[in-house]
């Protein structure tokens, strides 16, 4: 069936490339869609101009963008806003869009920055869904509905091979403080790899600098391992990809964080992550060292996990059903 | 019809209290008004009386609609829920009195008149005098000022005069009995009927043109004497006026009194305040004016009755009347100067402070020690009124480098930082700033203070705070109070732990503090009773995590915790309970919850460092993968939950919560609050 909605997202920063994945989604299966966002992240630090691949920028109304934009706008069915919109600004395009169905998706939680509070009533129209990212953030959103965040990439596996060390993927997280689940480091983790890969038990590939999204994905598809935090019982976009590229994913979700997942999938399983924590993650990295096989078997595992229930294709349908109900 | 309750919390026949209500019982019965009254019996004391109003408007059919009149003064209507539509009459606060004679007052008295008129759905007063000085201690929204009534009907004949001048009052420096012996002095020639009870008499036995009556014959003076004289200090209306007025009889009056606004000569002569001279001068100016003859002031009197009964009607309505029949006398500066003047002069029989004291020592030993005691901890003081403004301070503003914060203007908030030392429990105690100046809470940071081996609690750690959040101009949504603290203040709150906020009924303020920090326990503590519409609010509910409130309150939303006291004495212990609650257990136990209770390898091999408790599922219970939202998804779950073991922190974090699942096993409302609030479970299958 040809859906014959075109949908525009908007986000004020490009939410690491979440919009702009969902919209390039549904470019996938025949569904018109962009995706803007008013400003890039700042240009000194690491994420500026790697989460824009299928977002354009506004940045400060630059004529030739914003026109095209408005244009979009003028023929958008659903305006998706992603977390947060600047209230002068929706004012400036909401005369353009009059009959446009407003629905609203959060990303980052309550009692979290930078939202720290349900925005949606306040932001001036009146949204006909509301739907949150399905991980840790529904336990404040309780009854929105819930969406997936999309990986757009091919899945792959590679299993290791039993002459090599344990491939192990961190990537140093920055510390904001402040949050129940904004904490991405734990204390010492990161010198412990260092200590054993240093001592063989595992190699560790650390990513010094920012790489783009896809350059990070064709190495983790080397490696055996990827860790996300282990600190607040949440999982993250890197578990996914973790999955995608066929690794074992060592996070600390709890069941309600991976019951989301699994039901926004639609898979009668959980998610083949591996649970550990500050204390338990020498454990693990040691037996899955020693242990070939029981590497791969997970390996396979998050592989033909992601294959059956994660594929963007699939997963998308999420958006495309709710944008059927509301049409 | 609605039903109008006046409460007496006097209850003798000489107090003017008592009188008003009598008076306005049979004014308004005479116009149709089903007026009750509620009198305190001579054997209890005012707290039984206030619980014996509780009790029987609590058992009132809620179904008819009525209003209960209450005097400001011994706050009759304390332990009444906000529910009910309480109408306070300005008759003369303790704390005006206090501050005239310039007497120290306990600060609870203080506390409990502003917290009476600041709940109140209509505050009257029965002159613009007596709304003035009010106004400079309480915050008086929109006050009616309508006359007093007098009873015309029931008034005898005139008998033939026997005293030139009257007067009824007690035997009280406040009543001006200094005026009264100058003038019997100075004027031997006149004849002076009083009634002022047995000091008095004892007093001037040495005068012959006195005579002292005994206290039911005050009906028989007024009947027989050419004049009355009101030397009061001050009179928000005077009953002895208006009774006189009843029998026909003159008043001479210092015109800052009330009565001096419901006429003028030659029913009430006005004599320039404290000018005694003027006073023995207008005294025989009424003397002369008295005939024998009645005063024909029958329509006058008709028509500050019929001003009351309007003011009443108008009340039943919750409506404001500022009544034609009074006539503005005295402006705002003159009375202040006036109210100093008297707090200035020097008392005629003014007694050494050493001497009263000796006084106070003799009579009632009990509270001589008492009252040295609070003195000392700072529990009496000598009320003073702030200018510009209708707030009220006592003591000397706290140094504000020690606040947590001072919020006056919304649009600039900051927060004092207490850094990381000692954030694990750190307190903040939040005040309402008008009315912390007006030591509503003194008495109960004292107690708490006084919890020395309680480290949270000590002077020294307790932090404190001022929002103005009883200023509805102030009421902007949380979302932009939010947008207007920046990052780095924000952090400043991850530095506490607990957050008591006393008497905050503004749902953005919680909102506003539970976003600052994950960490902090917002806890909201309140003095008086609470509406049936605050105790549904399910934002308040989501954003409180424990409500403290007082007794006999239905709460109909879910609360995480909720604890109740019947006396604002239990108060500090139980912020003391609510913050011991709230530290970190170490060890901590495993508690039951819900099911049946087995032991299992699970139990044993729980990770109390990890999780906040153990959830686990039937065996065999489907994967639940049709959840389109989070709610859906916990339903989903319910009733394939086995058992459920929980942390003893995690216990005491929603002990009514989890009361209510030992009652009647639902575990929703836990199980959606606790994953909220961001707690963890091992979830595992049987």
């Amino acid at each position: 069936m040809l859906r014959e909605y075109k949908v525009v997202h908007f986000s004020q920063t490009p939410l690491v490339g979440a919009p702009g994945k969902i919209s390039k989604a549904l470019n996938n299966i025949n569904i018109s869609s962009s995706s803007y966002c008013y400003v890039d992240y700042p240009n000194k630090g690491g994420l500026y101009g790697k989460f824009i691949d299928n977002t354009h920028v506004i940045n400060n109304m630059q004529p030739h963008v914003y026109s095209a934009f408005i244009e979009d706008i003028k023929r958008a069915d659903i305006i998706h806003i992603h977390n947060g919109i600047d209230l002068n600004f929706l004012k400036k395009i909401i005369s353009h869009c009059p009959n446009a169905i407003f629905i609203y998706q959060v990303h980052s939680p309550l009692r979290e920055g930078p939202l720290f509070i349900d925005r949606s009533d306040n932001i001036g129209v009146s949204f006909s869904k509301k739907l949150v990212v399905a991980q840790y953030q529904p336990r404040h959103y309780q009854d929105y509905t819930l969406v997936p965040n999309l990986v757009l990439d091919t899945p792959s596996l590679i299993l290791r091979e039993g002459s090599k060390p344990l491939k192990v993927l961190f990537s140093p997280a920055h510390k904001r403080p402040g949050g129940r689940w904004n904490t991405k480091t734990t204390e010492g983790l990161e010198d412990f790899l260092i200590s054993l890969d240093r001592g063989g038990v595992i190699e560790l590939i650390k990513q010094k600098e920012h790489l783009h999204p896809s350059s990070l994905m064709l190495l983790r598809r080397h490696v055996d391992i990827t860790i996300d935090e282990i600190a607040t019982g949440a999982f993250h976009q890197v578990s996914l990809e973790g999955l995608c590229a066929g690794n074992v994913v060592i996070n600390r979700a709890d069941f309600f964080s991976k019951s989301m997942l699994a039901c926004v999938s639609g898979s009668p399983s959980l998610p083949p992550f591996v649970n550990a924590d500050s204390q338990s993650i020498f454990d693990v990295l040691i037996r899955l060292s020693k242990d070939i096989d029981e590497t791969n078997k997970i390996k396979e595992e998050s592989y033909f996990y992601f294959m059956k229930y994660l594929n963007s294709n699939k997963m998308v349908k999420n958006f495309m059903k709710v944008y059927d109900e509301v049409i | 019809m609605v039903d109008y309750y006046i409460l007496d919390p006097i209850g003798t026949p000489v107090s003017g209290i008592t009188q008003y209500t009598k008076n306005a019982c049979i004014v308004l019965k005479q116009a149709g008004i089903n007026c009750i009254p509620i009198h305190k019996n001579d054997s209890e004391d005012i707290e039984s009386f206030r619980f014996r109003v509780r009790d029987f408007f609590l058992s009132m059919d809620t179904s008819k609609p009525f209003i209960i009149e209450s005097p400001e003064t011994l706050a009759s209507t304390k332990y009444l829920p906000n529910r009910f539509f309480i109408h306070i009459r300005l008759h003369f606060s303790k704390v005006l009195g206090a501050y005239l004679y310039n007497k120290p007052i306990s600060k609870s008295v203080l506390h409990e008149e502003a917290r009476e008129i600041e709940r109140a759905s209509i505050v009257s007063s029965p002159s613009y005098v007596g709304l003035y000085f009010a106004d400079k201690f309480f915050h008086i929204k929109k006050p009616s000022i309508y006359p007093n009534p007098t009873d015309v009907q029931s008034k005898q004949n005139k008998k033939e005069p026997l005293y030139d001048v009257g007067f009824i009052g007690r035997w009280q420096d406040l009543k001006g009995i200094f005026f009264i012996k100058k003038l019997i002095e100075r004027n031997r020639l006149l004849n002076f009927g009083l009634v002022s009870g047995e000091l008095a008499e004892i007093e001037l036995k040495a005068h012959d043109n006195v005579k002292v009556l005994g206290e039911s014959d005050a009906a028989i003076l007024l009947r027989s004497c050419k004049c009355v004289v009101i030397p009061s200090l001050f009179e928000t209306a005077s009953m002895v006026g208006l009774e006189a007025l009843a029998n026909n009889v003159s008043v001479v009056a210092w015109s800052h009194l009330g009565i001096c606004e419901y006429s003028g000569k030659p029913y009430v002569y006005a004599v320039p305040p404290l000018d005694f001279c003027c006073l023995e001068k207008v005294i025989y100016e009424a003397i002369g004016g008295f005939s024998g003859r009645e005063l024909k002031n029958s329509d006058f009197l008709t028509s500050i009755n019929n001003s009351f009964v309007q003011g009443v009607v108008l009340a039943l309505n919750l409506k404001n009347h500022k009544s034609p029949a009074l006539t503005k006398k005295t402006s705002r500066v003159d009375l202040g100067r006036t109210i100093e003047k008297i707090r200035h002069m020097k008392k005629y029989n003014e007694i050494t402070p050493f001497k009263r004291k000796l006084r106070k020592l003799n009579k009632d030993p009990v509270l001589f020690f008492s009252d040295m005691y609070k003195k000392r901890k700072g529990e009496i003081a000598i009320p003073i009124p702030v200018m510009k403004s209708s707030s009220y301070a006592i003591v000397k503003t706290i140094q504000s480098n020690d606040l947590f914060c001072n919020i006056k203007d919304w649009g600039e908030i900051s927060f004092h930082d207490y850094g990381k030392k000692n954030s694990g429990h750190r307190v903040v105690f939040i005040f309402d700033a008008y009315l912390y100046k007006q030591f509503t809470y003194k008495n109960i940071l004292e107690e708490v203070y006084s919890h020395d081996d309680f480290s949270p609690l000590r002077r020294s750690e307790l932090g404190r705070g001022y929002c103005n959040y009883f200023d509805h101009s102030s009421r902007i949504n949380s979302i932009t109070l939010l947008d207007s603290i920046n990052d780095k203040e924000k952090n400043k709150v991850n530095n506490l732990r607990n957050i008591f906020l006393f008497d905050c009924f503004d749902p953005n303020v919680f909102e506003l503090f539970r976003s600052l920090s994950p960490n902090l326990s917002i806890n909201a503590i309140y003095t008086g009773c609470l509406s049936e519409e605050f105790l549904s609010n399910p934002s308040l509910a989501k954003n409180i995590d424990c409500l403290v409130m007082l007794a006999g309150e239905e709460v109909s939303v879910l609360f995480r915790k909720v604890y109740v006291y019947k006396k604002i004495e239990y108060l500090h212990l139980i912020c003391r309970k609510v913050i011991q609650e709230s530290l970190e257990k170490s060890p901590t136990y495993l508690l039951p919850l819900y099911g049946d209770f087995i032991f299992s390898e699970d139990l044993d091999k729980f990770n109390t460092d990890l999780w906040g408790g153990l959830i686990v599922l039937k065996e065999n219970s489907p994967e639940i993968t049709l959840a389109c939202n989070f709610s859906a998804f916990i339903n989903l779950i319910l009733p394939n939950i086995e058992y459920i073991y929980i942390k003893e922190e995690i216990y005491l974090k929603y002990k009514t919560l989890c009361d209510d699942i030992y009652n009647d096993g639902y575990l929703g409302a836990f199980l959606q609050y606790s994953l909220l609030d961001g707690d963890l479970y091992d979830v595992k299958r049987v």
